[in-house]
């Protein structure tokens, strides 16, 4: 198995790859960026996360290393690269309430399905299974677990991914959105 | 056998066969469902806690020199990256979710029933009606 397919298949284990095993890495290279608390932290590596995933250059150049040893060197160019670049355009989330209360709706999916049958809801939940990034996954899935049997989810969450409360606030949103969009396309396709 | 059925359809390692066969069985017997889901987050919990790497304190590398440079620079709160260097690395966890991720092209696997502990795990599982799965996920994407 090549590497591309490792970040196809392994999402998982990246996002760990960049979050836990090789953080301290990134945050070197963050602190040159004047990049110190945690929340922004955590979203220019999740920035870099999707970028990984939804990138095709750095495929290629993943394809390239041959031992587990070049791995962090290769992470620190190509992360380095991505902050340079990220950095000349400026881009970050801004957590503040009001900024979160402007995170834009798609308006084509700005109707809020609904689940009316069980058939339906079990799709939805095999796609999101097969098909959405580990992060996305537990905090769906600890959601609804939490969901039914009345407790919080949060603080599990919160420590399996790393990240902080206002993190969390903003990947929840945005994945409530995708799973209604993926509803939409379920129910559009009934 | 149920129990090892519904651990594969969560694990995607379902034959089209099987996948039917529990689809079918989550629509006759609903109260399953919360158990997939259960198992679901169990597998996307394992997926970020298993290292890519047989070593992560290898990817720790920041030369002392560097790293002074950074805490000169104002740098706070940098983890201890010598204490990290030595700290234990992760237990490696059992990876049966991904080498063959499509469900048409797993091999069969063997599990021991009573090896995960499985029928204990849904025995726990409390029993819902299913209006109550459907409201639960209607109330979670339509909550802010």
């Amino acid at each position: 198995m090549n590497l591309s397919e490792l970040l196809d298949n392994r999402d998982g284990q990246v996002y760990r790859l960049l979050f836990y095993d090789c953080r301290p890495l990134l945050q070197h290279i963050l602190a040159n960026y004047n990049i110190n608390d945690s929340q922004r932290e955590y979203d220019c590596i999740m920035d870099f996360y999707l970028y990984l995933r939804g990138d095709e250059e750095p495929f290629a150049m993943l394809t390239a290393i041959k031992s587990e040893k070049a791995l962090p060197s290769w992470l620190k160019t190509v992360f380095s690269r991505f902050m340079a670049r990220r950095a000349n355009h400026d881009g970050q989330t801004d957590y503040s309430d009001s900024a979160f209360d402007k995170i834009p709706d798609d308006e084509e999916d700005s109707r809020i399905f609904t689940i009316s049958d069980l058939n339906t809801a079990i799709t939805l939940i095999e796609q999101i299974n097969t098909s959405y990034s580990a992060p996305e996954r537990v905090i769906f899935f600890a959601d609804i677990d939490a969901l039914a049997s009345n407790r919080h989810s949060t603080d599990e969450i919160i420590s399996v991914l790393h990240c902080t409360e206002g993190n969390l606030r903003v990947m929840r949103h945005r994945l409530k959105k995708r799973v209604q969009q993926t509803l939409a396309k379920l129910t559009t396709n009934d | 056998m149920t129990d090892t059925l519904i651990y594969k359809y969560a694990y995607n390692q379902c034959t089209p066969d099987e996948r039917r066969a529990v689809r079918d069985m989550l629509v006759s017997d609903f109260s399953e469902c919360f158990a997939v889901v259960g198992l679901m987050k169990t597998r996307a919990v394992n997926d970020i806690e298993s290292s890519m790497l047989k070593a992560p304190a290898l990817a720790l590398a920041v030369s002392p020199k560097e790293r002074r440079k950074t805490l000169e620079k104002g740098r706070r709160g940098l983890p201890d990256v010598d204490a990290c260097k030595n700290a234990p690395a992760p237990k490696a966890l059992p990876d049966i979710a991904y080498d063959e991720e499509m469900a048409e092209m797993s091999e069969p696997i063997m599990i021991k029933e009573q090896a995960f502990g499985m029928s204990m795990y849904f025995d726990e599982m409390p029993l819902q009606p299913a209006p109550d799965f459907l409201g639960i996920l209607n109330r979670y994407l339509q909550s802010e």
